[in-house]
């Protein structure tokens, strides 16, 4: 969820040219996801396991699974818990690298193992994200919302309660008793729009953006000034980076419009939105909604 | 340490650039520039050439990626490394197709961004 993008960190730790970088990333939606490196990336098999097969895979014609599991390297379950697993990019662009002769089975574990460790899980915010079903309180809170049946609302109000836990405050908490009193206040509103058009905006009381900017950025912060707006626009800008990633991966690419500070949400051309959080930070109520995409 | 490279930091956020400048304050850059869109980005690159560009993808007008090669078409040898919170593999194929020397996904880690400044500006791999 929060890693940074396996590609970027492949290039910056050096493991990759730009070149051939970019030349797999290209190929990405060519290629259909091998079972012997979704089991290496599951850890369920080791590179030695994974070459084997596919050694013998040359001289009898047999899948994969089947091979993995006469072996015992592989069971059943563990076969079918890869086979419904969802595409994930990573893994496919791993795929790629050892394909093109670039990385080996062996280093592509090791460069997986190391993304893993430098994917800033040491963080409090994480921890807590870690320590928190925040998709079981997403999935509660949702109830009723035009939106709740549809993955990529509840995507996106995951993402967001994982950000402001994150980045904000570990002890944020959805505050499902908050009087809808949202139309009239500040906010700042970001379109995206490729595969699909969305808008998420957020409202919220003076206080509650001024000790939100305070936080995200560690400045002195006192007033809502155009420091304490430039963070609250950011912030918001970085947890629709992170939805955007998210939604990358699987699948649906969406580019984000620069954000927007708009005096009171009433101004905007938005009905009821699809996904309505009521954040419970320190100072107040951090009001988050997720619109279809809105004309300007 | 040696304060003698310059940087430019393009970022329509007033809070992004300073967090960059807090941590450039660690580093062996000394002068940073700082425009707050595309064009902008591009008049600074061709005054003052910068050692090093961080440059934001989404901003208001020409986008990153777009001053990125109107930089790179000035200077082929610019070092401009692309900062954003939409880490997209469309994004950063785009990225390095137009000539990024890099890509750094914001928020930013202090250390990563000083590694990556090392590693840029000296040339040290760690």
């Amino acid at each position: 969820m929060f890693s940074r993008l396996f590609g970027q960190f492949l290039l910056q730790e050096g493991f990759v040219t730009p070149s051939a970088l970019s030349s797999a990333l290209g190929r990405l939606g060519e290629v259909r996801p091998l079972i012997g490196m979704l089991a290496l990336a599951q850890g369920y098999m080791s590179p030695d396991q994974v070459v084997e097969i596919n050694e013998m895979q040359k001289r009898v014609d047999r899948r994969f699974g089947e091979l993995a599991i006469e072996k015992g390297y592989l069971s059943v379950d563990q076969l079918e818990s890869i086979i419904s697993a969802q595409k994930s990019e990573h893994v496919l662009l791993g795929q790629i690298l050892v394909q093109d002769g670039i990385l080996s089975h062996d280093g592509f574990l090791l460069v997986l193992e190391k993304y893993r460790k430098n994917a800033g899980l040491s963080e409090e915010g994480y921890e807590a994200v870690k320590a928190n079903d925040v998709e079981g309180v997403v999935s509660s809170i949702l109830v009723g919302q035009p939106g709740a049946g549809k993955a990529v609302v509840r995507s996106w109000a995951t993402v967001f309660m994982r950000s402001v836990i994150r980045f904000i405050d570990p002890g944020a908490a959805i505050d499902p008793l908050a009087e809808e009193k949202y139309k009239n206040l500040r906010g700042f509103i970001q379109r995206m729009k490729g595969d699909l058009r969305v808008s998420v905006f957020i409202a919220a009381e003076d206080e509650v953006f001024v000790d939100l900017a305070q936080r995200f950025t560690d400045f002195d912060i006192d007033s809502f000034d155009e420091m304490a707006s430039a963070a609250v626009g950011e912030f918001l800008n970085l947890a629709n980076g992170l939805f955007t990633v998210n939604c990358s991966d699987e699948g649906t690419e969406l580019d984000m419009l620069p954000q927007e500070y708009v005096e009171s949400i009433a101004s905007l051309p938005i009905g009821r939105p699809d996904a309505l959080l009521p954040l419970l930070l320190p100072k107040g109520i951090l009001w988050a909604g997720f619109c279809p995409g809105l004309s300007r | 340490m040696e304060k003698k490279y310059t940087a430019l930091l393009c970022d329509d956020s007033a809070v992004v650039r300073k967090m960059l400048r807090h941590i450039l304050n660690e580093s062996p850059v000394g002068t940073v520039f700082e425009a707050i869109d595309g064009n902008q980005a591009v008049e600074m690159y061709r005054l003052h050439r910068p050692d090093i560009v961080f440059m934001d993808i989404v901003m208001p007008g020409k986008t990153g990626i777009q001053a990125l090669s109107e930089i790179r078409a000035h200077d082929p040898s610019a070092r401009v490394v692309m900062a954003s919170s939409t880490g997209t593999s469309k994004n950063l194929k785009a990225a390095i197709d137009s000539g990024a020397v890099d890509f750094i996904q914001k928020p930013f880690e202090r250390e990563a961004v000083l590694k990556l400044i090392r590693r840029i500006l000296e040339g040290e791999w760690e």
